[in-house]
């Protein structure tokens, strides 16, 4: 069955109410055995729980809001509309990174959006995976052509992790950054964002920009993670609309692209400060072959992280954060 | 580190053709180097050493930072390499493989053509894939997986 097929029987079931095997298999125009065979597969590769009940059909346990691309792309305001090159919303992709990053090389332009609503092997930073079930959460990819070199590329991860942190606050309180981008509540991840980029070193360079966001993480899911963590519903303690906070993180996304753009990057920086996690306190800042401990003094103009070490403030691009007394 | 293992390291050094070494140990670490002297002076470098700001970098928005522990050195004080040399243009952390579970782009010996990956090199979060920009053969693979880089620092000989 194809990706277009398992969309609209998903789609069907969202509601949470019952569907009789034949209304589906019309739908669909398939057989009621292949319906069957699908409803298995869903089970299997999503852990979506989903009732057969003889005589009265298939159900959903737990409804689901997927995502709509009509939905999204109508609360754009007409300057981010035309930022955005094409949205494309998968059921199910390796990882929206991973999946964009091939399309980027075979010509798709600047500007085009990868959501999906599970990735199969969804990637953190150096080999680690994200956690990523099926319609629960948000993972969203953008390719962004910069007509710059790859050290002032740099400055992206600050810009994004600003806008991430914007948007998330306006859902919950206590959201803050750890240094670039790890988006923190009460010091658990709720949000990461993972940055590819490529191209020659002096530009254009091509990036390719992951967002992560835990919204309602299920149970069987959640004790994947290896690190503290929380979601949205965790901290509000009622169900938001995945489609709005979609439309409200891409948007922002894009004008950021924008802004970023225009070499202004310093208008992140107070953004940034505001929600800076370990101002002022004794932090490790662990690399693959050493470990620095020191103050951590917040962040330079060009986004690179300043510690007082010795005495001595030093400069930063690259290293893990931890509480001093924490370990990676 | 210990006094012996020093010596016995600079006699390595001296019985090979290698210009020179750096070695990292938890919280140790060592510079041996032989360039443009006899003996190989020995030099014992700081925790911190990898802090070069980047070109266009706002220094001046950071006077403190003008004082911070010097760094490695960087391009000009390397020995000259016969062939084309791929140099670091950023600072950030070297990695030769995508993931630590993935084979290493490059190898040397191996050929390459212009616009191949040659290493990723990570900074600020971002894995910036680091392509050649020539065709070749690898020669020298000169920094380690894991090793943090300076602005301009030669990366790989390709000839």
């Amino acid at each position: 069955m194809s990706e277009s097929h398992q969309r609209q029987l998903l789609e069907q079931l969202s509601d949470g109410s019952f569907h009789s095997g034949e209304e589906l298999a019309q739908l669909l125009g398939v057989s009621r055995t292949a319906i069957w065979k699908q409803i298995e597969s869903l089970r299997s590769a999503y852990h979506l729980d989903i009732h057969a009940v003889r005589g009265r059909g298939y159900r959903l346990a737990d409804s689901l809001e997927l995502l709509e691309a009509d939905q999204i792309t109508e609360a754009l305001t007409m300057q981010q509309h035309k930022m955005l090159s094409q949205l494309q919303i998968h059921v199910s992709v390796d990882s929206t990174n991973s999946h964009l990053k091939k399309q980027m090389l075979q010509g798709v332009d600047s500007g085009s959006v990868c959501l999906s609503e599970y990735q199969s092997a969804g990637r953190g930073r150096r080999g680690r995976s994200w956690v990523s079930p099926f319609g629960c959460n948000l993972y969203l990819s953008l390719y962004w052509r910069f007509e710059r070199s790859m050290t002032e590329i740099g400055g992206v991860s600050i810009a994004v992790g600003t806008v991430l942190a914007r948007v998330l606050s306006e859902q919950t309180a206590k959201v803050a950054l750890k240094w670039p981008n790890d988006v923190m509540v009460d010091g658990k991840k709720i949000a990461g964002i993972l940055v590819d980029v490529q191209g020659a070193a002096d530009g254009p360079v091509d990036a390719v920009i992951g967002i992560g966001v835990n919204l309602d993480l299920p149970a069987h899911a959640s004790q994947q993670i290896d690190q503290p963590w929380t979601d949205l519903q965790q901290q509000r303690g009622k169900t938001i609309s995945r489609n709005q906070i979609a439309a409200r993180l891409l948007g922002e996304l894009l004008d950021a692209m924008q802004l970023f753009q225009h070499h202004q990057l310093a208008s992140f920086i107070p953004g940034w400060r505001q929600y800076d996690l370990y101002h002022g306190e004794e932090v490790t800042l662990f690399h693959p072959r050493r470990k620095i401990r020191g103050i951590h003094k917040g962040i330079a103009d060009d986004g690179s992280l300043l510690l007082e070490v010795n005495g001595k403030l030093c400069r930063f691009q690259s290293g893990e954060v931890s509480l001093r007394g924490g370990g990676e | 580190m210990d006094i012996r293992k020093i010596k016995k390291l600079i006699e390595l050094v001296e019985a090979s053709d290698v210009a020179e070494i750096e070695i990292n140990e938890g919280e140790d670490s060592i510079r041996i180097s032989r360039i443009g002297s006899a003996p190989p002076p020995i030099m014992a470098m700081p925790q911190i050493m990898q802090t070069a700001l980047p070109p266009a970098g706002a220094a001046a928005t950071v006077p403190a930072a003008a004082a911070e522990p010097h760094a490695a050195p960087v391009a000009e004080e390397e020995p000259a390499h016969t062939g084309h040399t791929v140099n670091s243009p950023m600072v950030g952390t070297f990695y030769r493989s995508a993931s630590p579970e993935s084979s290493a782009f490059v190898e040397v010996g191996k050929s390459v053509t212009e616009g191949d990956t040659l290493c990723i090199i990570e900074a600020m979060k971002i894995l910036n894939q680091i392509e050649s920009d020539t065709s070749g053969t690898v020669k020298k693979i000169l920094v380690e997986n894991g090793q943090p880089v300076e602005y301009n620092q030669p990366l790989f000989v390709i000839e």
